[in-house]
């Protein structure tokens, strides 16, 4: 775009670097599946940490001492 | 999209804290918000992403630098986010119309980043910088030290306690 004064009609899409739709999808598809590949990774190591620090019989039925259903 | 961008990259730097990961999605509004009128849903997706990025380390490193506390992070998601948007448009938008009317320039990066300082510190650090001294020398910036330390709730939650107390002993006179 080099001028706004134009008939809104006539004009096609205002966004810069256009042509490279197809890049910008496959970035951020790429993007998304290693977002949820780093989200399983974290969560699945903190789950790991939390049963190997409070994951024994002891701690459990403490637990559930202290916050009564 | 810069909602999801924002949220996204704040759950991973913050490792999935609640109170980052929400200021993430806001402050990735915030950042793409200066040119979302014209990007494209993935440009504003990549962009709300990069400004919380930015905008969560620049906290931390103000905190620790300058000892300043920031206890919402308002200042990193409005301020360091906001005043990013504006300095990323400049680069990405370069070359876009800034107004349909001649003689205007172009938007540009050093357009931008003037604007930022003119919007972030000229209009807002500093006026803002003024008050509270003002408030300071009146005395009425900070509560009492004692009362800080203690906290601004714990006449509240005494008062609670010593209720609950009363209530525990009138019961058990009952028994």
């Amino acid at each position: 775009m080099d001028t706004w004064a134009v008939d809104l009609a006539n004009t096609g899409a205002v966004y810069p670097w256009q042509g490279s739709e197809l890049i910008m999808v496959i970035i951020a598809v790429a993007l998304w599946i290693l977002w949820h590949i780093c989200q399983l990774r974290g969560e699945k190591e903190e789950f790991a940490e939390d049963i190997k620090k409070y994951g024994s019989k002891e701690s459990i039925k403490k637990a559930l001492d202290d916050h009564p259903v | 999209m810069s909602l999801s961008g924002g949220l996204m990259v704040a759950y991973l730097i913050s490792k999935g804290d609640a109170f980052w990961t929400y200021s993430g999605g806001l402050a990735g509004i915030i950042t793409a918000s200066a040119g979302n009128d014209l990007y494209h849903p993935i440009q504003a997706f990549l962009i709300g992403g990069v400004g919380i990025w930015i905008a969560y380390y620049l906290h931390y490193w103000v905190e620790k630098t300058f000892k300043i506390d920031d206890a919402v992070g308002a200042v990193a998601v409005h301020g360091y986010a906001g005043f990013l948007g504006v300095v990323i448009a400049g680069f990405v938008l370069w070359g876009y119309p800034s107004s349909p009317y001649e003689g205007y320039a172009a938007i540009n990066p050093l357009g931008n980043t003037i604007g930022a300082v003119i919007m972030f510190f000229v209009l807002g650090f500093v006026p803002a910088w003024v008050v509270s001294k003002i408030l300071d020398g009146a005395g009425l910036l900070r509560v009492p030290r004692e009362v800080e330390l203690m906290g601004l709730d714990f006449k509240t939650l005494h008062e609670e306690e010593q209720a609950r107390d009363d209530v525990r002993a009138a019961e058990k006179a009952l028994v």
